[in-house]
């Protein structure tokens, strides 16, 4: 499955919320969306969901557009709303037999798609509780449990972890990484962008309708960096290996930080390469060797504004 | 035990929304407790009436117990399903659509139309689940004398179909998008309106009942009528689900061709069964009736229309055809603004001209026992109609040139109506302190030129209808003739607007190729800011 938003654009009258946004991403890809609020994310995802009109451009969902089909879209598209589910008088159970229904599962699929989705998203022990008694963690599962329900291939997240506790948050994370597994292509906003960091395979930063960045993880997260930091810890002396670095080509820089140092290496994957080659056949007894990268905070705060419109 | 294949395709037959609603009601301790209070009040009536009635009235035999007993029975059952079925499916829809619940279903496999006939299907079990808890009861009226089946049957097809009709009117309240201040407004007018359908239909019930309805069935006249009614509440019925299912449709869809498409059935059928009744009974009345009902929802949608969209998405353009000849007809009854207000306009005009066209020129076969008076009935109510059609015209529009002209883009176009209420109150009340200020001693006198309360629709069409006089007649012309005047004016005013809007009616230029499955650029391909 491919995803691809094309040129899209929303606009309420003079404000324009979505100005010419186009990314792709596909099948067992988890794309973080992020940005300020009112930045345009909920309107671009609420537009792939086929809930709102482009003013122009369109989604495609590996040829299918949102704006043309959106009926055939429904049927690949699980859509994770910012609020929770509040029906009144109503167990969990009940609500996603309601919404395996509604997605035309017929009755003798439907038994067995709503348990294997209770038994996934671990609701079966919660199945037969009404869901305005739930925690918002529970609720939280459920509104998961019903995006899955008609097993789509593109899952849209609206800020799915704001206000879970920590045990939530780690749980969402677990089931997002299994979803991807399964090769489903993720697409979820966060104002938690450390937990995104560790899920995400891409990012997408938009701040007043535009983006600012887009990427795969680690494309965009060192792009604006001239060069690449590496911590690097042997067991060896650390003021020879200080020395030793400091005549090596491409190192920019060194500094010893305790028992480890830290170099600025200019150049690729392929520099990075040849400087452990390097130690390892100096005989350094090399413990700790890693690419120091920039998080996604440091990233957003350096790239947006905080402007609203 | 195991489902059938058989038993797994009926519930596949089932809407989800009944399953859903019904499944709600059962665990609704709401719903559960009216249930068995309703079923208690209603056997302690029956068993207080058996043991007492008859020795307060001091009657060996009442031959009336049964009639008695009905009245107060009907009205627990009208009463109860009043009060508890619109207010519930209302209430709980409204409490839906004011988060991402409605929204949800939008993304699944059901329609608008299922959601809200889903609301209807469920309302309609509640209905007959209270009105069979019900049916022991009244039955049991008939051995008490005075009432006989038909008469009973009679009574509740009419509770059954003003209930639904209630239910629906809920529905439809409750699915306007509102704020919580709107909504406590339009619960409250909801409430108003039960209250006064409650009484009016208890009221020609208990009638009925006096009159006996049993002895009327073999009468043409009854069942012409009855027939009447029934068709005019199930057309209202169906026009407010048209509506509930246009106002659930996402925004970008062609939320008003099947109301308007309706509203020409609605205007057909409803204008067919006033003629045939004014042909039947040779009295005007029934078309009146037509011509002011009818008058009166162009109104409401004139101002309805006035908020719609100026430009239409993709996914309505491509269903337009290139041919300008086939594109004429469909902008009149596609979503849009000046469509809209084209459609009504000629509409109002039908409504107003043909009724009375016919009333002046097929008297004889209309009106042989409305003789001489039909002439000058028929001046007044065609005047009334045009005095109201003009004015909500003209408020509308000015509503609409101002908001075009001179307050471009600060108001949206969907709170056009609101400017128009504005003007409208302007208009009714404004006259009133410039008067006090300038012409004091004629206001107290009383003697105030018509033409300077002209804005107010109440007084202009008081003094035109109302007032006899060759003064009024004079002052009836004027207004005419300045409203017919302002409103020429104002639809010249909005016609570049208007003209924007048939240009825009268009398909797309060419069809925008869809790009290949696996794009052409991932995410880490894009540039910055594009």
């Amino acid at each position: 499955m491919h995803i691809h938003i094309d040129h899209l654009k929303k606009h309420y009258g003079r404000t324009r919320a979505v100005d010419d946004v186009s990314f792709s991403f596909s099948s067992g890809e988890i794309v973080g969306f992020v940005g300020p609020n009112g930045a345009g994310k909920s309107t671009t995802m609420r537009i792939i969901a086929t809930l709102d009109e482009p003013t122009s451009g369109d989604v495609y969902l590996d040829g299918i557009s949102v704006v043309e089909e959106p009926d055939k879209a429904h049927r690949l598209i699980g859509y994770v709303p910012d609020s929770l589910p509040s029906h009144r008088d109503i167990s969990v159970h009940e609500y996603l037999d309601f919404f395996a229904r509604a997605y035309g599962i017929g009755a003798a699929a439907r038994k067995k798609v709503v348990e294997s989705i209770e038994e996934f998203t671990n609701l079966l022990g919660i199945r037969e509780k009404h869901l305005n008694a739930l925690s918002k963690g529970m609720k939280n599962r459920v509104s998961v449990a019903r995006a899955l329900v008609h097993d789509p291939a593109v899952l849209i997240m609206d800020e799915p972890a704001a206000g879970l506790d920590p045990r939530a948050r780690i749980e969402l994370r677990e089931l997002l990484r299994v979803l991807s597994g399964q090769g489903k292509a993720i697409l979820i906003s966060s104002h938690i962008l450390t937990e995104l960091a560790e899920i995400c395979t891409a990012a997408v930063i938009i701040e007043r309708g535009r983006i600012l960045r887009a990427g795969s993880l680690s494309h965009i997260l060192t792009a604006d960096k001239p060069h690449r930091t590496i911590l690097i810890r042997t067991l060896d002396e650390p003021e020879l290996l200080h020395k030793d670095l400091l005549l090596q080509p491409n190192i920019e820089a060194a500094r010893r930080i305790d028992h480890t140092v830290e170099v600025d290496l200019a150049g690729g994957e392929e520099a990075c390469w040849e400087l452990l080659a390097h130690l390892v056949r100096s005989g350094y007894r090399v413990v700790e060797f890693h690419q120091q990268r920039a998080g996604l905070e440091e990233l957003f705060m350096n790239v947006t504004r905080g402007e609203v419109q | 035990m195991k489902p059938t294949p058989l038993v797994d395709k009926l519930d596949n037959l089932l809407n989800p929304i009944v399953v859903k609603e019904l499944r709600q009601a059962v665990k609704s301790r709401i719903v559960m407790s009216a249930l068995m209070l309703f079923l208690v009040i209603q056997l302690s009536i029956l068993l207080l009436n058996l043991s007492f009635g008859d020795r307060q009235t001091g009657n060996a035999i009442n031959l009336h117990a049964g009639r008695e007993i009905f009245q107060i029975l009907q009205g627990i059952l009208l009463g109860t399903c009043m009060l508890l079925i619109p207010t519930y499916a209302g209430v709980r829809l409204a409490a839906e659509h004011s988060d991402t619940n409605v929204d949800l279903l939008f993304i699944s496999t059901l329609r608008p139309r299922g959601i809200i006939a889903g609301k209807l299907q469920a309302s309609v079990v509640l209905i007959l689940l209270i009105f069979s808890a019900c049916a022991p009861f009244m039955t049991f009226t008939y051995l008490l004398r005075g009432i006989d089946i038909p008469t009973i049957l009679l009574v509740l097809v009419l509770d059954f179909l003003v209930v639904l009709l209630s239910t629906q009117a809920a529905i439809f309240l409750g699915a306007v998008p509102a704020n919580t201040g709107l909504k406590l407004l339009l619960g409250l007018t909801g409430l108003g309106l039960l209250v006064s359908f409650f009484g009016s239909t208890m009221g020609f019930s208990i009638e009925m009942l006096d009159l006996g309805l049993g002895s009327r069935l073999d009468s043409v006249e009854f069942w012409l009528i009855a027939g009447a009614a029934a068709i005019v509440i199930l057309a209202t019925i169906g026009l407010m689900f048209t509506w509930s299912v246009a106002i659930v449709s996402p925004p970008s869809a062609n939320r008003a061709l099947p109301v308007r498409l309706y509203l020409l059935g609605f205007w057909l059928v409803t204008g067919a069964v006033a003629a045939v009744l004014a042909r039947y009974f040779h009295i005007p009345f029934p078309l009146y009736i037509w011509q002011s009902a009818i008058i009166a929802l162009l109104c409401a949608q004139f101002l309805v229309a006035i908020n719609e969209r100026q430009q239409w998405g993709l996914r309505v353009r491509r269903t337009l055809p290139r041919s300008r000849w086939l594109r004429g007809p469909l902008f009149l009854l596609y979503s849009g603004s000046a469509g809209g207000i084209l459609l009504l306009v000629l509409l109002a005009a039908l409504t107003i001209a043909l009724p009375s066209y016919a009333l002046e020129y097929w008297s004889a076969a209309f009106l042989p026992a409305f003789g001489r008076f039909a002439a000058e009935t028929n001046r007044r109510q065609t005047l009334a109609l045009v005095l109201i059609a003009l004015y909500t015209f003209d408020y509308c529009m000015l509503a609409v040139w101002l908001r075009n002209v001179l307050l471009y883009e600060r108001i949206k176009a969907a709170n056009t109506w609101v400017l128009a209420l504005i003007l409208w109150a302007l208009g009714f009340s404004l006259p009133w302190p410039i008067l006090f200020l300038f012409q004091n001693e004629e206001l107290r006198m009383g003697q105030i030129d018509p033409l300077c309360q002209i804005s107010n629709p109440f007084s202009t069409i008081f003094t035109c209808v109302m007032e006899p006089s060759a003064n009024a007649q004079n002052f009836c012309d004027a207004c005419l003739l300045i409203l017919g005047g302002l409103g020429l004016l104002l639809l010249l005013g909005c016609l570049p607007w208007m003209v924007r809007q048939v240009n825009r009616f268009r398909p797309p230029e060419k069809d925008t190729p869809y790009p290949a499955s696996g794009g052409s650029y991932a995410p880490g391909e894009i540039e910055p800011g594009a």
